[in-house]
Order: structure tokens, then C-alpha cells, then sequence
């Protein structure tokens, strides 16, 4: 077997099949790879000279029987943010971009991407997941792409403009009653019921190898080299242990020199389980009831969270969490330095980083690198106040001029 | 009226398949304490060492994670429904 599903707690191994846990002790199934075999043949000018989609790192990624995707996911921008980094005191500074990602606009078009071609591997016509948002979008459009029937399952609160992002394919999507780990028991419950493949549930372990093409990216954009920093959001702590996977898997096929990425974890300060057990130096997850505007990274009882915390512990990183009006801090100052507009869990990010490097915990030297991983437009409420006070002028110069000549006097007074 | 427990997906081996199993018991320990009498090794496989529910494991009593209750001390009332279910998926 060149490629297998390992179980993380007792290893044993079994052949790819739309389970997310073992038989033998519950624990969570892994792909791995022979990756020996895989030092011998992948390159670097190979992976080079191929379309620029995630899907240029296929060997790493599950192999995919029914053929391999050809929609352009991925391969989004690593800006390097000079005028940030000059706020922060970080002079290399970069935004992993996927706040423009296809179709969706976040970064869950890469996992759903991976999962459904591997639900059309096993078979399935139906497919689904339970979201807070972004993976709804994507599950809806990409299912929509490859003909399959689709359920979208999310909590009656989430944002409208995400609820509209996914009800406009051709889906079904279903509000529930609770928050959203209410609504992942109840998707696990429906793929133990119905023959349906719900992408973060039963096909779980080929779904999440999708996040790891945000650090094989990251890493060729710099030139083949892993940056010195990473921080991440955490929900369910996915993400963030999947970069970490991704980076180890550069060093051991040979595509990227050995060192140490520090990684750091960014969380609302509503719903913080991971970045508390990391702080509290605890051993094992508190799960807590979301309280938060974040609501994409509003996980409570995080699947991951446990491997996320030992993960930034064994990077020696670190994990902060922040409260919601500085999320929204977040937003406005990587829109007004940068040009990108984020969501609120970029806003998170974007402010545990401004925070860490406050503390002292970030090396200001360091090739740093801050994953945004999802659109402003979806959570554009939070910052409709910065639409309050605009200017309303007839359509005439005088209008335009007295206006402008106003503000410059004004903005004169407040400089001195 | 006793409490109705049900095991989900790949958990349901651990009570050879039984769909939905009812015990009398005043909490989730007393009650999976009287299903180990009925269901050999169950309690190994679903504790940790040092007594606490696995963490690849969740339990819910009617719909809530007792880990927001009070663990596995959670009191039990005649007709609630408990459900144990694999804690690997979502995010």
C-alpha cells in the first residue's frame, strides 16, 4: 500500500474506506504515505511544471480513482505585507491569501475538494456537512459542480450572508436549533443512519489532507523553504495540525530543508478550548459553549483540539485568544494596510498576531506568515459601521469640491 | 421508567449491536458500571486510565454533552435517552 489510513492513537493500519475512527480503540484514522518511495520520485520541477491548484501536490494528497480534479482550487496568494509588517514591527511579514480561494472564497474549498472526489470514489450520491458557513458555500457550489445531491446542515444563528452563499446552489439547506456542535452530533448521527458521505464526519480523514496544501503552498511560495512562524485560526484545530503535517511531509520527501516552524494558534476569546489548554499548560481539552460573533470559529468541543495543543507545544509556538471587538480591530487593520478583506476569523487572527508580537512571543525577524482563510463579504455586518457617516453630494464638482476641501481641513485640524 | 441508552456507529460493537439498551441507574457511571455486567470489557474501552470517558468518545444525555454537565457523575431521571457516539468528526 502506497497510501493507507493509520489510526493516531494505537496505529493500526487499514486501507482508504469512508471511516473516520477505528475499530479497535475509537481513535482518529490518519492517511499516510511511503513517503521513502516518495523521496525518490517527487521533485520540485515536477510539481513546478503542472497547473497551479492545490492539486499540484497529488502524490502528497489521497489518490483519487475516479480521476483527479481539474477546478482550480487553490494556489492562492502569499502577499508579502510590507505595510502591515511595519505596523507590527515584522519586516517579513506574509498573508496566505485565501480569502480569494475558488469558488468559495475560503479555504474549505480545498478540503471539499478532496472529499468529494473521494465520496465519488466510494460511491456516494449524496453528500453533506455540518458547517458554520464556509464549508456549507463550498460543500453546496463543489457538489452543485459535480452533479451530486447535497444536505447543508448549520445553526439557526449563522451569519445571512453565508446562509445566502449556500442556499443559492442547487442544494438543501437545513437550519438547526443549537450551536454548531449541536449540529455536528447530529451529522454524525445521519452517516451512521443514511448512505450519505458527509465530508467532515465519514470522510473525514481524506477531507482534512486537503489543509495540508496550505503549507505546501506557503513553503513553495517562499521559494521551497518553511517559514520561521505560522499562526493559524482554530476551530476544531484541523487546519492548523494539518499545516504541521504538511510541513513535516516537505522535510521528509525532500522537498524542503529541516527546521523548526514555531506554530501559533488564534482564537475568540468566546470559544477558546484550545489556545486555554495551551495557556493553562492543561492535558487535555475543557470544552466550553461558544459565546462569540466568530462564528466560523465557534467550536466548542474541538475534535482536534487536543493534537493542535500538543502541536503548538512541540513547535515551542504558542496560542492566543482575543475578544470580539478586537477581532473586528483585526478586520479593519488588514483591510486599511493591506487592501484584503477578511472575515471575522481573519480579524482573530489578524489581532492574535498583533498581540503575540506584543508579548514578545514572535521573533520580529522571522519569516512570518498569517493564514487568512476566509472573505470579508460573508461577514460584512460587522463593519457596516464604517458606512455610517459617508458623504452625500449632488453630482456637481462644487458638491465634490466643498466636501473634499472640508475634509482636508479637517483632517489638517486633527494633525496638530 | 429507566434510561434509555443507545450506542452510534462503530461504538455499537461494544454492546454487540444492540440498538437501544435500558438500565436503572441514578448516574452515567452507576449505569455503564450495570452495562458492563451485560456487556464484558465495555467499561475498558470507554474509560481512560485514570476513570474519565476517552477522549475519542462523547456522551450525551438527551441531546448535551455531559462534559458541560457534571461528567460522569451526571444524574440520570426516569426517561432520559443517552447517547454515546464517536467524538472525531466536524471542523
Amino acid at each position: 500500500m502506497n497510501q493507507f489510513l493509520e489510526c493516531s492513537s494505537c496505529g493500526n493500519r487499514t486501507e482508504f474506506k469512508p471511516e473516520t475512527v477505528c475499530h479497535i480503540c475509537f481513535g482518529p484514522l490518519n492517511v499516510l504515505y511511503d513517503y521513502d518511495a516518495l523521496k525518490r520520485s517527487i521533485s520540485r520541477k515536477a510539481i513546478e511544471a503542472r497547473p497551479k491548484t492545490m492539486w499540484r501536490y497529488a502524490e502528497l494528497l489521497p489518490e483519487v480513482l475516479s480521476g483527479t480534479p481539474d477546478t482550480p482550487v487553490g494556489f492562492t496568494p502569499l502577499v508579502h505585507a510590507k505595510r502591515l509588517g511595519k505596523v507590527l514591527g515584522i519586516p517579513r511579514l506574509y498573508i496566505k491569501n485565501d480569502s480569494v480561494n475558488f469558488p468559495t472564497l475560503s479555504f474549505k474549498d480545498r478540503v471539499v475538494s478532496v472529499a468529494l472526489a473521494k465520496a465519488i470514489d466510494f460511491g456516494f450520491n449524496k453528500v453533506g456537512c455540518a458547517s458554520t458557513g464556509n464549508l456549507a458555500n463550498s460543500v453546496a457550489a463543489q457538489a452543485t459542480q459535480l452533479g451530486l445531491e447535497s444536505v447543508i446542515l448549520i445553526p439557526n444563528d449563522l451569519e445571512q450572508q453565508k446562509v445566502v452563499a449556500s442556499a443559492c446552489y442547487d442544494t438543501t439547506v437545513i437550519k438547526v436549533l443549537g450551536n454548531y456542535d449541536d449540529v455536528n452530533r447530529l451529522c454524525t448521527e445521519l452517516s451512521y443512519r443514511e448512505k450519505i458521505a458527509v465530508v467532515n464526519v465519514n470522510l473525514r480523514p481524506f477531507y482534512s489532507e486537503g489543509s495540508k496544501t496550505v503549507g505546501f503552498e506557503i513553503a513553495e511560495q517562499l521559494g521551497w523553504r518553511l517559514p520561521d512562524q505560522v499562526i493559524v485560526p482554530m476551530a476544531g484545530g484541523s487546519l492548523i495540525s494539518k499545516i504541521d503535517k504538511a510541513f513535516k511531509e516537505l522535510v521528509k520527501v525532500g522537498l524542503v530543508e529541516e527546521k523548526s516552524a514555531h506554530i501559533f494558534g488564534a482564537q475568540p476569546k468566546g470559544c477558546s478550548p484550545i489556545s486555554a489548554m495551551v495557556k493553562n499548560r492543561s492535558e487535555e481539552i475543557t470544552p466550553v459553549k461558544p459565546d462569540t460573533i466568530v462564528k466560523s470559529l465557534a467550536i466548542g468541543s474541538p475534535a482536534d483540539g487536543n493534537r493542535a495543543a500538543n502541536i503548538i507545544r512541540n513547535s515551542d509556538g504558542w496560542a492566543e485568544d482575543v475578544t470580539d471587538s478586537e477581532a473586528v480591530a483585526g478586520i479593519t487593520l488588514l483591510a486599511e494596510t493591506e487592501g484584503i478583506f477578511t472575515e471575522a476569523a481573519g480579524g482573530v487572527t489578524l489581532s492574535v498576531t498583533k498581540k503575540l508580537a506584543e508579548q514578545g512571543k514572535l521573533d520580529k525577524s522571522g519569516v512570518t506568515v498569517i493564514c487568512i482563510t476566509g472573505n470579508g463579504l460573508k461577514t460584512a455586518d460587522l463593519v457596516s459601521y464604517r458606512t455610517d457617516n459617508l458623504s452625500v453630494i449632488e453630482a456637481k464638482y462644487s458638491s465634490y469640491k466643498e466636501i473634499t476641501t472640508n475634509k482636508a481641513e479637517a483632517d489638517y485640524v486633527n494633525t496638530v | 421508567m429507566s434510561t434509555q441508552f443507545e450506542f452510534l456507529g462503530p461504538l455499537k460493537a461494544l454492546v454487540n449491536g444492540d440498538e437501544i439498551i435500558e438500565v436503572d441507574a441514578t448516574n452515567i457511571r452507576e449505569a455503564l458500571e450495570k452495562l458492563q455486567e451485560s456487556y464484558d470489557g465495555l467499561l475498558s474501552r470507554l474509560l481512560s486510565d485514570s476513570g474519565t470517558v476517552h477522549r475519542h468518545i462523547n456522551i450525551f444525555l438527551n441531546e448535551e454533552d455531559i462534559q458541560l454537565k457534571d461528567n460522569l457523575q451526571t444524574a440520570l431521571s426516569p426517561g432520559d435517552k443517552v447517547t454515546l457516539i464517536s467524538a472525531i468528526a466536524g471542523g
